[in-house]
């Protein structure tokens, strides 16, 4: 950072007591969430995601991979509910550009343009995703140097001098006149697109180089931009203070590390209890999902867990865990095998009960968010709108486990006032109850759905500001 | 300049002392009760004395009327009572006064809801003290 003068100290100070101020009042809880038709829902998208080709071979997904997973995704995976599909990263690729400077297509070697493709994609009946960062500014355009659209001023003046993204991708500054625009453009660009999904990645990247202070104000204009439009998805946020940047600007955080190889370390194991402040907070998905269980919740942030690898995963018992994970919490069910990946494994993704749960808008909470009090963060408990009770019960660990729930003292129902008691992965009514208990094979779970005759809502399962006392 | 500068600082901490004391008030008669058992379910929800602090339930019901509905909470105080405001789907319903209780128990209210989803809150707002722990919400 550049504080030759006497005139930059004082801006430096008065900002650093701005940022002192916004802190302080960002911890009395009084910002709750981004408006927005999507934290009212509660529960993330179901959509595929490109990520396992690009991962695994390091390069952008070819064009035709692209289409035969689309129309894959189209037959297999839509009737299910998974209505999007989203490329991901590997876009230094990606330098193509319109007149205004923005990208036209997810790589030069594409043929097809990012419009055609929202186009093919609508025809499928499904949804357009678009993964990029409007804070970045190609090689290209930078080269090219455009007048940024709706101003006089030039593409390259936005840039920052002092940090880069890399070779192909700059970083602009948002202090700079014409960085709003720039930013603005970008958001409404892809909404021009039919895009309604934003993936904008390495926001921790800006945080850390640019400050706080001007990060918010990139996800401010973000927002305003996406109104209820697009979905906004930030990834790699550090999430400071409970997410208090994040919380007004943005429909989703991560919660965890990337998926990457996607076996049980990703879902229960890497980094086990072990946190960090800035991103990424949590290596695994448990840990992220009991941790960041106060931020979630209708009205407030909608969290996610990455995608999931079917074929990466040893057993059936950790294929139903982490999809049931992802329904339990609220969390997109993101799909990254690709259709020659995926082998027998697609029944994961074809439970209607289980993806019924996203589209009613659950979001359960460990009962204790506490990662070390493994018995009780293993069991997920949550509310349907219409009162019923899903309990998710989880073993973690590498042994036979006995998880229970009590319907009377833990869910608070009053004795004969259940209903039906039902096994989602099993598809089986279990008929009347007051509590279940079972035996948990390594790495298994039990997905419970309880109908009962009361209206009661308890309060630690519902989205709040405050704190659980259990 | 400077001088402004000093005096904004000086305001700002006097400010923030000031929050700080109630944050921190030592009168245990205002602190909130860690050890209750007497809650319903796995937990109570506290902490909701800051402005702004809310809790928000999503709703469906089937028919459009106006629905009896129990609020189980507890104060922070056995000597005063609590406030806290009640909104349904963005429409602010009443103020609620809470009477002081170091127990759980409930108070009635009505609330106007529509067939489908709707997002009951209570919030403390400004004109709120907010200090309460909240149960639950059951819809009669």
């Amino acid at each position: 950072m550049y504080m030759n003068t006497k005139s930059d100290l004082n801006k430096t100070s008065n900002k650093v007591i701005l940022i002192v101020i916004l802190a302080v009042f960002a911890s009395s809880n009084s910002v709750y969430c981004r408006e927005s038709p999507f934290t009212k829902k509660g529960s993330g998208p179901k959509y595929w995601m490109a990520y396992e080709y690009c991962i695994t071979n390091n390069v952008a997904i070819p064009e035709a991979v692209w289409k035969a997973n689309i129309d894959w995704v189209a037959d297999n995976l839509k009737p299910y509910g998974y209505d999007m599909v989203c490329n991901d990263g590997w876009v230094e690729g990606a330098q193509t550009i319109n007149a205004d400077g923005y990208i036209t297509k997810y790589n030069d070697q594409w043929n097809m343009t990012f419009k055609e493709w929202a186009d093919y994609v609508k025809s499928k009946g499904m949804k357009f995703g678009v993964y990029y960062n409007p804070l970045w500014l190609t090689k290209t355009a930078y080269n090219v140097n455009p007048y940024i659209k709706g101003t006089d001023i030039r593409v390259k003046s936005i840039q920052s001098p002092y940090h880069q993204m890399n070779d192909h991708l700059r970083w602009i500054d948002v202090n700079r006149r014409g960085a709003k625009e720039w930013i603005q453009g970008y958001v409404n660009y892809f909404k021009e697109l039919g895009c309604e999904y934003l993936r904008i990645d390495f926001v921790s990247g800006y945080e850390n180089n640019f400050g706080t202070e001007r990060y918010q104000k990139a996800l401010q204009w973000i927002a305003e931009a996406a109104g209820d439009d697009i979905f906004v998805s930030l990834v790699m946020s550090n999430s400071y203070n409970n997410a208090v940047s994040e919380l007004p600007y943005a429909d989703m955080i991560r919660v965890a590390d990337d998926i990457y190889e996607g076996d049980w370390d990703f879902i229960s194991n890497r980094r086990r209890g072990k946190y960090q402040r800035a991103w990424p907070s949590y290596g695994n998905l448990f840990d992220g999902f009991i941790n960041y269980a106060r931020l979630g919740g209708v009205g407030k942030m909608i969290l996610d867990g990455d995608f999931m690898r079917m074929n990466m995963l040893a057993n059936d018992h950790e294929r139903r865990t982490g999809i049931s994970l992802l329904a339990m919490t609220g969390a997109p069910m993101a799909v990254a095998d690709q259709y020659y990946t995926i082998g027998n494994h697609l029944w994961v993704y074809q439970n209607e009960e289980i993806n019924e749960l996203g589209e009613l808008g659950l979001v359960a909470k460990p009962i204790v968010a506490d990662m070390f009090d493994t018995q009780n963060s293993s069991r997920f408990i949550g509310q349907l709108r219409n009162g019923d009770w899903v309990v998710g019960l989880f073993n973690r660990e590498n042994v036979t486990l006995t998880r229970s729930i009590d319907f009377i003292t833990e869910l608070g129902l009053s004795s004969n006032s259940v209903i039906q008691v039902r096994d989602l992965w099993e598809k089986k009514n279990l008929g009347v109850m007051d509590n279940f208990s079972v035996e948990l094979p390594p790495h298994a779970c039990k997905i419970l759905r309880i109908k009962h005759d009361s209206k009661r809502f308890q309060a630690e399962c519902a989205s709040f500001t405050g704190k659980v006392v259990n | 300049m400077r001088k402004l500068r000093l005096s904004f600082l000086i305001i700002f901490f006097i400010t923030i002392g000031s929050c700080s004391k109630i944050e921190s008030d030592p009168n245990p008669d205002t602190q909130d009760d860690q050890n209750l058992t007497d809650y319903n379910g796995t937990g109570y929800v506290s902490e909701l004395n800051n402005i702004g602090a809310m809790v928000m339930f999503a709703i469906d019901v089937e028919t459009s009327k106006s629905y009896d509905m129990d609020v189980r909470y507890k104060t922070n105080s056995e000597f005063k009572d609590a406030t806290v405001t009640l909104y349904v789907n963005d429409v602010m319903i009443q103020n609620l006064t809470l009477p002081m209780s170091k127990n759980f128990r409930t108070i009635n209210v009505t609330v106007p809801l529509t067939s489908g989803s709707n997002y009951i809150v209570l919030k403390t707002d400004t004109s709120d003290n907010g200090e309460y722990c909240l149960d639950y919400i059951e819809l009669k």
